[in-house]
């Protein structure tokens, strides 16, 4: 079942915002009030963003409690609206919704202590953003959760 | 508008020509002349729709103003919201104007025989970029009463042919063309269970 496309302004361009069908009832009228279910819905992604950025700046500080804060930690979703304006997280990667990549920089051998951990967290680095010894691919391991 | 035909054999066959539109159909407009959904004369200047198409167009009260016009084409002409019931989706609207004729009648909708053959006529909103559809006709196959949230009885019928704009609409048998509802929503199915249920 197809989505219908909406086209919504975004700054001074007008996109066409795919949407993805949802269960349940819905009315048949024939305005199209999806349009501004969807620019809402688009206002409420990029909360959606900040807040997913801000737990994972969360996790990392609770990793560094623990001493295994990772050399970099990526987090990978997708976005997706329905016509009745509804923010749907989806999977962008194979078959998972959420796809969370755990780094660590076994060359190095560094494993932070919990004090360095802590003072690290307090100066939180950028998530998309590598340190030198993340440049060398070969040498990290990647865990990924997948749920 | 439904025509019957005797055959040699004695059996009636009833048939509604696809290119007519019955002059008891409208179309509920909002303030710059887009429509909105569908209404039907049950009576000279007494109109039937849904609260939610009223709603559309900022007449979602008693005694708003609405704008209509017929579906078959015609100018528009101005009505009063007179009744209202939410929970069954239902408006009665007095108009100042009347068409050119009134439905056939009504007939309980509990009364209905699974799977008779029905008829919805109404005004279409069709995802096409570069042309519009006045209206559509839509045949569907009646799948009888449901109740919704332990309270609400709710007629069902099952058809692919319904498009947004058919809100107001009246569901008609094709048999006779008396009135057994009004479409108000569909039911959207993803896993393909229950689909094109309205």
């Amino acid at each position: 079942m197809a989505g219908q496309r909406i086209p919504i302004r975004v700054g001074d361009i007008e996109l066409l915002v795919e949407t993805v069908p949802v269960a349940g009832s819905e009315p048949t009228s024939g305005l199209d009030a999806a349009r501004d279910k969807v620019v809402d819905a688009y206002e409420r992604a990029q909360v959606a963003i900040v807040e997913v950025a801000a737990s994972t700046a969360d996790t990392i500080r609770k990793l560094a409690a623990r001493t295994v804060r990772p050399d970099k930690l990526e987090v990978e979703f997708g976005l997706k609206f329905s016509a009745q304006g509804n923010v749907i997280v989806a999977g962008v990667s194979g078959e998972a919704t959420l796809v969370v990549r755990l780094s660590y920089d076994t060359q190095s051998g560094k494993r932070p202590s919990a004090h360095a951990a802590s003072q690290a967290s307090s100066q939180p680095r950028a998530l998309d953003q590598p340190s030198s010894d993340e440049r060398s691919d070969d040498s990290a391991r990647d865990q990924q959760l997948r749920e | 508008m439904i025509q019957r035909e005797i055959n040699s054999s004695g059996n009636e066959r009833v048939s509604t020509p696809a290119r007519e539109v019955p002059g008891y159909l409208g179309r509920v407009l909002d303030p710059g002349s887009v429509p909105a959904g569908t209404f039907f004369q049950v009576e000279p200047h007494v109109l039937i729709t849904a609260c939610h198409v009223l709603a559309e167009v900022g007449a979602g009260v008693i005694g708003a103003n609405v704008r209509l016009d017929p579906l078959i084409g015609g100018a528009a002409f101005d009505g009063r919201v007179t009744r209202m019931d939410q929970a069954h989706d239902i408006a009665v609207i007095q108009a100042e104007h009347t068409l050119p004729t009134s439905i056939a009648g009504l007939t309980a909708t509990e009364d209905v025989t699974i799977r008779t053959d029905l008829l919805i006529t109404g005004v279409s909103t069709v995802d096409d970029p570069y042309h519009a559809y006045r209206y559509l006709h839509a045949v569907g196959s009646w799948r009888g009463t449901t109740e919704r949230d332990d309270h609400l009885q709710l007629g069902r019928l099952q058809t692919r042919d319904l498009v947004r704009g058919m809100s107001g609409a009246p569901v008609r048998r094709l048999v006779d063309d008396l009135v057994i509802g009004m479409v108000s929503a569909r039911y959207n199915s993803v896993d393909g269970w229950l689909r094109d249920s309205v």
